[in-house]
């Protein structure tokens, strides 16, 4: 218990720290401001782009995009890897898709939507659901396979049909496994929403960082890539809470 | 990794139609993208053909022009990665050592392990400028915290009662280090390299997709807005062979130094 309120404090310390030495540098002189902006100038620049509305329009612009992709990559992973766990044959014919998709980073891909679905919305999505897909259905066909088969066999002995099997046995004994896939799945979906934005879109997270970029325009730069930085934290935060639920749900 | 073969025993061996499944499935992938557009039922224009993509294939490697983008993003990618790995693994150790330190260290850092790395991109531009520099950079930055992560993972799982045992023994700092401390880490530290491998040449092809004027991920961007997306996918491919065969590397490491006990 202390150990974990002294970790905090340490984590506020940095965090202040980081600012101040920031803030300190740039008021200074050491470092111009065009380069890094400074923290005041980044704050009134958030307060100021709320106000307009800016920052609600690209953020929920970029979640959209992540809702849609992550809840794609989730349903496709889950129901592909439940198949190819429960038939050999499935995963067997899955597997060179699956090598090609786990070794190709997904960026390489991106000029290909792009030229089927054109810039916004449907090629950032599509963008994410690559990134995120293999770890949930790597994690799901681990978690289907690792069901004790004692456990199987007792309930078909018993008569299980496969349908009870599957919904009693299989899918909640993997439900930590798949939590798991999902843990990784959030942060590589986030990140394939954003480089998509950062491409070409006309809205998004994303987008605001190269759009203001391009203008030069550091400090609102920086607001948008702190702003990312917060969603991941929080994205991840909030999986963990999800796992350590789904932990207790098991038991 | 291979523990669920057990959880198959009480099953049949594998009979025709599984054992070929992979193969089969291929075959009538290739099948379907070489008939489909010359049906006319997709249009050839944006899917190519696997004829045409062989033939595209012979064009592309015969050419001066592709070896050296091949140079060009391996080295963004060899020296961004190499730094990280020598920057990383002493920091990891140092930061690791004292509590305070890594207390300190760890709010950022993770903060910066979670978020995507190619978001800074724009920022190390405006630093470094749109050449080489920018994309070693943001290389450097993916691999960086993966490694630094796993690292301090695996310097806690660490048996204190191991280190003060050695001690008692007599052990120096040097020895102490090679038969406990690095022996403990080195899984965790492959699979920080694994993460690190990956997230780094999603990063170079990310960076020259992003902004450049040569190297792989520039061809690809290239063609793909010229429509050429036969070229596009032997660019496309070279990557997935890149990352292939850096992913069995560090396997081949991981089966020698890995975790024995599989979780």
């Amino acid at each position: 218990m202390t150990l974990r309120r002294s970790s905090w404090a340490l984590g506020l310390v940095s965090f202040v720290g980081l600012l101040a030495i920031w803030q300190a540098a740039v008021s200074a002189g050491l470092i111009g401001a065009y380069y890094v902006s400074s923290p005041i100038a980044v704050g009134e620049a958030f307060v100021a782009m709320l106000r307009e509305g800016t920052i609600q329009r690209h953020f929920t612009a970029s979640a959209i995009s992540f809702l849609i992709a992550f809840a794609i990559a989730t349903s496709a992973g889950v129901a592909l890897g439940m198949a190819a766990g429960m038939f050999r044959t499935v995963e067997r014919t899955l597997d060179p898709f699956v090598w090609f998709l786990y070794s190709t980073p997904a960026i390489a891909l991106y000029p290909l939507f792009v030229a089927w679905l054109g810039f916004g919305r449907p090629t950032s999505v599509a963008t994410a659901v690559m990134f995120a897909l293999t770890p949930i259905y790597a994690n799901t066909l681990t978690g289907v396979k690792n069901v004790s088969p004692q456990l199987m066999r007792m309930a078909h002995s018993f008569g299980a049909r496969p349908m009870d099997l599957f919904v009693r046995i299989a899918l909640p004994a993997s439900v930590p496994l798949i939590v798991g896939g999902m843990q990784l799945g959030v942060g590589r979906a986030l990140a394939g929403v954003l480089v998509a934005e950062l491409f070409g879109a006309n809205a998004g997270l994303g987008f605001s960082i190269a759009y203001n970029a391009q203008y030069m325009r550091t400090t609102k730069m920086m607001v948008f890539i702190l702003l990312v930085i917060v969603c991941g934290l929080v994205l991840t935060r909030a999986m963990a809470a999800v796992s350590a639920m789904s932990d207790r749900w098991r038991t | 990794m291979r523990a669920p073969v057990r959880a198959r025993s009480g099953r049949p061996a594998a009979h025709g139609l599984e054992r070929w499944a992979g193969v089969i499935a291929v075959l009538v992938f290739l099948a379907l993208w070489e008939i489909l557009p010359r049906l006319g039922v997709v249009n050839e224009f944006f899917t190519s053909r696997p004829s045409l993509l062989a033939v595209a294939a012979v064009e592309v490697l015969a050419s001066a022009q592709y070896w050296s983008d091949l140079a060009l993003t391996m080295q963004e990618f060899a020296v961004g990665f190499g730094l990280a790995v020598v920057v990383a693994i002493p920091m990891g150790l140092l930061i690791g050592a004292s509590p305070i330190a890594r207390g300190i260290a760890m709010t950022p850092m993770m903060a910066l392990y979670i978020a995507p790395s190619m978001i800074l991109l724009p920022l190390l531009i405006l630093w470094l400028g749109v050449g080489l520099a920018s994309k070693i950079a943001v290389v450097f930055i993916a691999s960086y915290f993966p490694i630094v992560i796993n690292l301090l993972a695996g310097m806690d799982e660490i048996d204190g009662r191991l280190v003060r045992v050695g001690h008692v023994f007599g052990a120096s700092r040097l020895q102490l280090f090679s038969t406990i401390h690095l022996p403990a880490t080195m899984p965790h530290l492959l699979v920080g390299l694994r993460l690190a491998v990956g997230r780094g040449l999603l990063s170079v092809i990310a960076a020259e997709i992003f902004v450049s004027s040569a190297g792989i991920g520039y061809r690809i961007q290239m063609f793909g807005n010229s429509l050429r997306i036969d070229r596009l996918l032997v660019y496309a491919l070279t990557v997935s062979i890149i990352g292939y065969t850096m992913s069995r590397v560090i396997g081949l490491l991981e089966e020698r130094w890995g975790a024995r006990s599989v979780s």
